[in-house]
């Protein structure tokens, strides 16, 4: 019985993975050794500087959002550690840190007042800083040497009989913060609890932030990590042509470091790498003829954009890992979450919610009102959960029923009234409500289409920072019939399993409430008959309160205790079904006469 | 002339990502008629109307819009030819406003789209995105009223809505018929789908495997168990 309960998870990915690795790092590490012309060492050498540039983006693309001022950032630590070790005579391994730290700080100052713009709006902030930059070393010239920059910049000192004057035995030490910018990376994508939230984070923001996410948190991080990566490689690659000008942070090279991560994979941990190598290497070694070396641009980004947009090296891992799927029974998933650790049939046991027995409203709401400018959506609401049953919402559309939810959870702003949570008043934010133990589901089931339903279910758990047990989560996906799609992406879901796979990611994190959006719009009689059944014995299991938004009123006259009408934003009706059934004014606004 | 079906579908099969999804299907819809699909999740209600609509391409098989062959032709042509259609995520333009949304085609000459729709006449100056979900449902299906269509596709019409509303959108689909516009939908609310149509097919596994007038299915025992709870 134990062992037919064990869903084997793929090692295939895993060991391909690291074969994946291990072999670029040889070919690093062996590579230079094949050469001894100085002219390519020095090709090696900024190839690797600009390969830890690249990685160093990748983190804050990671977070969704896209920085054009990577080079810029190269240019503080440049700069900066350029002024330490000529003008104050800093040793350059003092200088170093301090370079990347203030490439850091400036990152935090930029992500503060920027991370909240989306899209086109955030990369043209760090444009528009990146222009700034060069405005003020050009100006600066006491400091900076204007436009000519600053030249004589010495070699880093050697030590251990190390000599960095010595192109090859520079290109090792760049190499060695090469590797450990991957492994900031990892950590900023798998690796840690803060790199899994980045990750969820930057594939769905209300999604992420709902499960108990600190969006702005986790960003300004992303990007100060990133800026520090920027400077280190940007003191590197200064220390390295000796000199640093104007024009080694232009808005161009920021761009090419972005196509590199694009192109060689944003979202996997060695493509900004490979991008690096093939946008540093084959043009040099086109460069006998400048105009093939422009063409090989052109013709790479159109293959880019026209058959890799997700990056070249996921397509050769894809395609090496479907040769490998014929000899073993391999599954394939982008992510490397941790799925959940599944226990034997009789560990599997939901954890008792801990909102006690009878405690009355937990959740209560006075004067409650919602605008968005002139729109009034909620208006003087006074309501509070039953604590321990399923509370059921229901009115007509345009009620204001979806709204209600999104105050509740701080999506939609709270404009009047106050919100009390177990007697205090709160404000509410999406994450810190999350964390309070208030969970929900969206109209349109969303699910992390890029994560399996294993993963998505154990980051939920974790990402909550709620006390949540392994046998819960082995209880929720057995009780939801999710065992069989463990290993499924959420992209590959029907409608019901999504249904299925949201309302387990929201129980994931052990609720006090659980919050359902119209959980049975869009299935057919026997999934609604099937998920109204488990949405009470979820209730019943855990014990835990559910306030429902449903249109299924033979459904919704099954489940709920109470119910509550909403009309026009206000409550027009509460009480027991039976009667807000034969209340008229329920009648008039949301039954209609048979 | 007059016999020419509105809409023919002969032996119609599609595949989505390896797998077969309609199977060889073929009905037609006369002029003025009423026709509802019956389903489960999964028979392929969705894939067939959106192989109607252009969104996806069929493998094989006619499709005949008053005789002429439309298969294969882009989802804009389409609708030019006379297939208003409204998918069952509802998309629509959250930047505009419900009137603005409705000016984008040229307006129905023969049904007032916004008297249908109560809940959009109210909010005819309110931009689509602060619409509810089921308002974002009703909008979709006054749009593919516009550019005045011979036969109408909705797609889950009466999903998400309120008891209340449902029996407005049902009449406002059967004033949309009385007008002469016809109407193909599929429905997961038989009871509802079975009182307003004039007839009904049921699909299951990607095949149309019962049909019959309205009043028929509604009275046979297969249906009443599998779809009306009885």
């Amino acid at each position: 019985m134990t062992t037919t309960d064990l869903i084997k998870t793929s090692p295939t990915r895993v060991n391909l993975d690291i074969l994946g690795y291990v072999g670029l790092a040889a070919v690093l590490i062996i590579a230079p050794l094949l050469t001894s012309n100085a002219y390519h060492l020095n090709v090696f050498v900024i190839m690797a500087v600009n390969a830890i540039l690249a990685t160093g983006l990748a983190i804050v693309v990671r977070a969704g959002r896209l920085s054009l001022a990577q080079a810029s950032f190269g240019g503080v630590g440049g700069y900066t550690t350029g002024i330490l070790t000529t003008t104050l005579s800093v040793p350059f391994w003092v200088a170093l840190p301090i370079g990347g730290l203030l490439a850091a700080a400036i990152g935090v100052l930029l992500g503060l007042t920027s991370l909240r713009l989306r899209g086109f709006y955030f990369a043209i902030a760090t444009f528009t800083f990146s222009q700034l930059a060069i405005v003020i070393l050009r100006a600066w010239t006491d400091v900076t040497g204007g436009m000519s920059g600053m030249f004589g910049l010495p070699h880093p000192t050697g030590f251990l009989g190390f000599d960095f004057s010595d192109p090859l035995q520079y290109y090792y030490l760049v190499l060695i913060f090469l590797f450990v910018a991957v492994l900031i990376y990892y950590a900023c994508t798998a690796g840690t609890s803060f790199g899994r939230g980045l990750s969820v984070l930057g594939e769905d923001e209300v999604l992420a932030r709902s499960i108990g996410v600190s969006a702005t948190r986790f960003r300004l991080l992303a990007f100060a990590i990133s800026s520090g990566i920027g400077g280190i490689a940007g003191s590197f690659g200064a220390h390295f042509i000796q000199g640093v000008s104007p024009s080694d942070i232009q808005p161009i090279v920021s761009i090419f470091i972005v196509v590199m991560v694009m192109a060689g994979g944003a979202k996997t941990l060695t493509g900004p790498i490979i991008g690096a190598v093939i946008m540093t290497m084959v043009p040099e070694l086109l460069r006998a003829s400048a105009q093939w070396s422009m063409v090989f641009y052109g013709v790479f980004l159109l293959l880019y954009v026209f058959l890799f947009r997700e990056g070249l090296l996921p397509i050769v891992s894809k395609a090496a890992k479907r040769l490998l799927a014929r000899f073993s029974n391999g599954t394939m998933s982008n992510s490397s979450a941790v799925p959940v650790q599944f226990l034997s049939a009789d560990q599997c046991k939901p954890d008792i919610s801990p909102t006690p027995v009878g405690s009355g409203t937990f959740m209560a709401f006075q004067g409650l009102g919602c605008s968005f400018g002139s729109l009034r959506v909620l208006s003087d609401l006074n309501w509070g959960v039953e604590a321990g049953c399923i509370n059921g919402l229901i009115g007509p559309n345009g009620a204001g029923k979806t709204t209600f939810f999104n105050v509740m959870t701080g999506i939609a702003p709270l404009t009047d009234g106050t919100v009390r949570w177990h007697g205090k008043d709160i404000l509410p934010v999406p994450e810190e409500m999350a964390r309070r133990g208030v969970a929900r589901t969206y109209q349109h089931a969303r699910v992390l289409e890029n994560h399996t339903v294993s993963e998505t279910i154990s980051l939920c758990a974790e990402l909550s920072k709620r006390n949540v047990s392994d046998a819960h989560l082995n209880w929720l996906i057995s009780v939801m019939n999710l065992k069989h799609l463990a290993n499924v992406n959420g992209k590959d879901l029907t409608h019901y399993q999504r249904r299925l796979t949201s309302i387990a990611m929201a129980m994931a994190s052990n609720p006090e409430l659980l919050l359902l959006d119209e959980p049975l719009a869009g299935l057919d009689d026997t999934e609604t008959r099937e998920l109204s059944t488990l949405i009470a014995k979820i209730q019943r299991e855990t014990g835990n309160t559910i306030l429902l938004i449903e249109h299924k009123l033979s459904e919704v006259m099954a489940l709920c205790s109470v119910l509550t009408v909403l009309d026009h934003g206000q409550i027009i009706a509460h009480g027991t079904p039976a009667e807000v059934a034969s209340n008229e004014d329920v009648i008039e606004a949301y039954l209609g006469h048979e | 002339m007059n016999n020419t079906p509105i809409l023919s579908l002969e032996n119609v099969q599609s595949h989505h990502r390896g797998a077969q999804n309609l199977s060889g299907i073929s009905f037609e819809v006369q002029k003025g008629e009423l026709v509802s699909i019956l389903g489960a999740n999964g028979a392929g209600k969705t894939s067939l109307l959106g192989v109607i609509a252009g969104q996806f391409r069929a493998s094989n098989g006619v499709i005949k819009l008053e005789g002429r062959d439309v298969s294969g032709l882009p989802p804009n042509i389409i609708n030019k030819l006379g297939i208003g259609y409204a998918p069952q995520n509802h998309p629509i333009f959250d930047s505009l406003t419900v009137k603005e949304s409705l000016m984008l085609g040229a307006p129905n000459q023969k049904v007032d789209v916004l008297a249908l729709f109560p809940n959009l006449e109210r909010k005819h100056n309110q931009r689509a995105a602060s619409l509810s979900g089921g308002e974002r449902q009703m909008l979709s299906m006054a749009m593919a009223l516009q550019n005045d269509p011979k036969i109408c596709i909705f797609d889950e019409p009466s999903s998400g809505l309120a008891p209340i509303i449902v029996t407005q959108v049902f009449d406002a689909i059967r004033k949309v018929v009385e007008a002469g516009i016809t109407v193909l939908m599929v429905e997961q609310n038989a009871r509802a789908a079975l009182k307003i149509a004039d007839r009904a097919y049921v699909m299951e596994h990607g095949k149309l495997t019962l049909s019959g007038s309205a009043a028929e299915l509604a009275n046979n025992d297969e249906i009443r168990r599998a779809y009306l709870g009885m």
